[in-house]
């Protein structure tokens, strides 16, 4: 597991990132409504983003903008360079894996993974040569002439990839691919995607609303609000420093405050909130400015007494074993739900008792939210039409 | 008590049997009497007095009858081809795009198919009249895709309820252009759907009676028209003899057609 996060940590090839896929300013409305809004985002030659978001987010109309099949109302998308807006799905180097699969009924398994390679007038031999690459690569050997209804959802999962990935596209575009799947053959197929991608070499652009896939599988995750593109960065960061509450609250679980800054001193930030007093890190906060603190639950500590800086308390609801962690569930006094994770093993509170929750500093996740005035410094600064940006 | 129960069950097979024997009887009947009749050697068709092939060369060298026919196969080929590409054209506009007064069409289909043929076949006249388009083969085809493009809009259509669109965009993100999309995706999947609407089609313009009656020209006499005609004289034994192999056609393109729609599911279902 270590292993892995460190080899995630750098995407390949990071000391000469390419852009492959840029979209500059992108809008696009349907009808009022504003799905995608001034959107700027650069995807890089060989990596594995990921758009994560919840549904109506808009992370699917990014797809379908790349890949053509809708117009963008303002701004620009280059692939390698080249202004796509003219070009018609059939005539741009990218290719998409539905979230339904799309496989054409009438043909056989064969036959829908050759379809590309027909309509570009590929020789009938090299047709076959690498429709049987294709059919080893995704493991479906045998399965040639098989419809698709006579296929399992996630054989008819590898067929949507290896249509796809034959035309050697630049970039492929993955619609959800994995959410019709059950639970293990989907995780399964996370690994397999992930090997494939890095096999190809090609651009995975990689749409979920999962963040455990992304996660996982993501060089960089693009998280989607509203619309927005909250924050692009690698896994590790969008976990660790979360650029806005809503994605601190999206991106696994965690333990939310909504704080009014006191004073800073030395480097820490006295904060109070509903619940009592707590303490973060110093970002050279306004007194009385509302800051949001998040702590994940595996960096939440508790204790009889209360320790300095700190006046969270509440009473132990219960204790939640989950396998290798006990949860432990603790009400404050204004009704919040605290969690904190204990590995099995280590000491962890009785339930009904009283306890005080507090943390390191370092493990506090400050979120910072501009106060009104200074949005509107920024809006009068940068003209962007107040609509598009969301407090 | 079982046993009566039984009992009971078993008179309830019986009375369902005859039920549907009668209804059989009285459904194919007077089709076994007439293909019998094309085989009677009286010419008056009140007895049947021995067995013969004689009508159905009779038939052959009956050119007027014939004629009769040939035109109405020409009639139902040119009416249902056309009622096709209209119908399908139509069906796939109608699934795939919203548009101003795509309700009013919808409701509209619904007219011809709905509207006592009397009155189609009137209205039409006169609009043939109004254009002045001189009544004969053309007008007969004109009129008889009016009645056929409905009945192929709603088969292709009833495919279409089940099409996934997102076929089509694969099919174009991986190279297709519109035309080869047209024909190498949606065609073949609303397959079943659009022959379903074709022998529809076909079958209906074959026997249309009141509608040519109406819309075509004394040069251009289908195969009903001329039975009505020679009814006032009485129908000779070879009219039977037609009928039979219309009966025969007919039967072979619906079999057919069952057999393509047949093949289609199976690899769909299976």
């Amino acid at each position: 597991m270590e292993i892995q996060t460190e080899t995630l940590k750098e995407p390949p090839d990071a000391g000469k990132k390419k852009v492959i896929v840029d979209l500059v300013k992108v809008n696009k409305f349907y009808g009022l409504n504003h799905v995608v809004k001034n959107l700027n985002l650069s995807i890089y030659e060989k990596e594995f983003l990921s758009i994560l978001g919840p549904s109506g987010c808009g992370k699917t109309t990014i797809l379908r903008l790349i890949a053509g099949f809708e117009q963008a109302t303002s701004g620009e998308i280059f692939v390698e360079g080249q202004n796509i807006k003219e070009k018609e799905p059939f005539q741009r180097n990218v290719n998409t894996v539905f979230q339904s699969y799309a496989l054409f009924p009438h043909m056989t398994v064969y036959d829908n993974i050759a379809y590309g390679l027909k309509m570009k007038k590929v020789p009938k031999d090299e047709i076959r040569k690498r429709v049987a690459k294709a059919i080893t690569m995704v493991r479906l050997e045998g399965f040639d002439l098989r419809y698709p209804v006579q296929l399992s959802g996630g054989q008819k999962q590898r067929v949507a990839i290896a249509r796809a990935i034959i035309n050697n596209p630049r970039v492929l575009l993955l619609d959800e691919p994995l959410g019709a799947l059950d639970m293990k053959l989907r995780k399964q197929m996370q690994i397999e995607l992930k090997s494939l991608q890095a096999y190809l070499g090609i651009t995975f652009v990689y749409v979920t609303h999962d963040q455990e896939e992304a996660l996982t599988m993501s060089d960089r995750i693009a998280v989607m609000n509203a619309g927005i593109l909250d924050q692009c960065d690698k896994p590790e960061e969008i976990y660790d420093r979360p650029a806005t509450r809503f994605i601190a609250d999206f991106i696994g679980e965690t333990n939310l405050f909504e704080c009014v800054a006191e004073l800073e001193k030395d480097g820490i930030a006295y904060l109070y909130c509903e619940a009592g007093d707590l303490l973060g890190k110093s970002e050279g906060y306004d007194p009385n400015e509302i800051v949001y603190v998040s702590v994940r639950p595996e960096k939440m500590k508790c204790s009889p007494a209360a320790v300095d800086g700190f006046s969270l308390g509440g009473i132990v609801r219960e204790n939640i074993y989950l396998g290798n962690i006990i949860k432990t569930i603790i009400n404050l006094t204004n009704g919040q739900a605290i969690k904190i994770n204990t590995p099995v093993g280590a000491k962890i509170p009785q339930a009904g008792s009283v306890q005080y929750v507090y943390w390191d500093i370092k493990d506090a996740v400050m979120i910072y939210t501009p106060s009104v005035n200074k949005i509107i410094e920024q809006l009068s600064a940068t003209n962007i039409p107040i609509g598009q940006t969301r407090v | 008590m079982r046993n009566h129960l039984l009992k009971k069950s078993t008179r309830q097979k019986f009375l369902s049997r005859a039920f549907c024997a009668l209804i059989f009887i009285f459904l194919y009947a007077p089709i076994a009497v007439v293909i019998l009749f094309s085989f009677n050697v009286s010419r008056r068709n009140i007895l049947f007095e021995g067995f013969t092939f004689s009508w159905y060369k009779e038939m052959f060298s009956n050119g007027p009858l014939l004629e009769s026919f040939a035109n109405t196969l020409i009639v139902a080929a040119s009416s249902t081809s056309l009622a096709v590409v209209i119908g399908v054209l139509a069906a796939v506009a109608m699934f795939r795009y919203k548009f101003k007064g795509k309700g009013f069409i919808d409701a509209m289909l619904y007219v011809p198919v709905v509207i006592p043929e009397i009155v189609l076949g009137i209205s039409l006249l006169a609009s043939f009249a109004i254009a002045s388009i001189p009544l004969g083969r053309i007008t007969l085809i004109i009129a008889h895709t009016t009645f056929s493009i409905p009945f192929v809009v709603f088969t292709v259509r009833a495919r279409l309820a089940g099409y996934d669109k997102s076929v089509e965009e694969a099919a174009m993100d991986l190279g297709a252009n519109r035309l080869q999309v047209l024909t190498g995706i949606t065609i073949p999947i609303i397959l079943p759907g659009i022959i379903a609407g074709a022998v529809l089609a076909f079958t209906l313009s074959i026997d249309d009676f009141i509608i040519s009656f109406f819309t075509t020209g004394s040069k251009s006499i289908t195969f009903p028209l001329k039975i009505m005609e020679s009814v006032r004289s009485g129908i000779r034994p070879d009219a039977y003899a037609l009928s039979s192999i219309i009966m025969l056609v007919t039967f072979i393109v619906v079999v057919v057609s069952q057999l393509i729609a047949y093949r289609t599911s199976k690899k769909e279902k299976l």
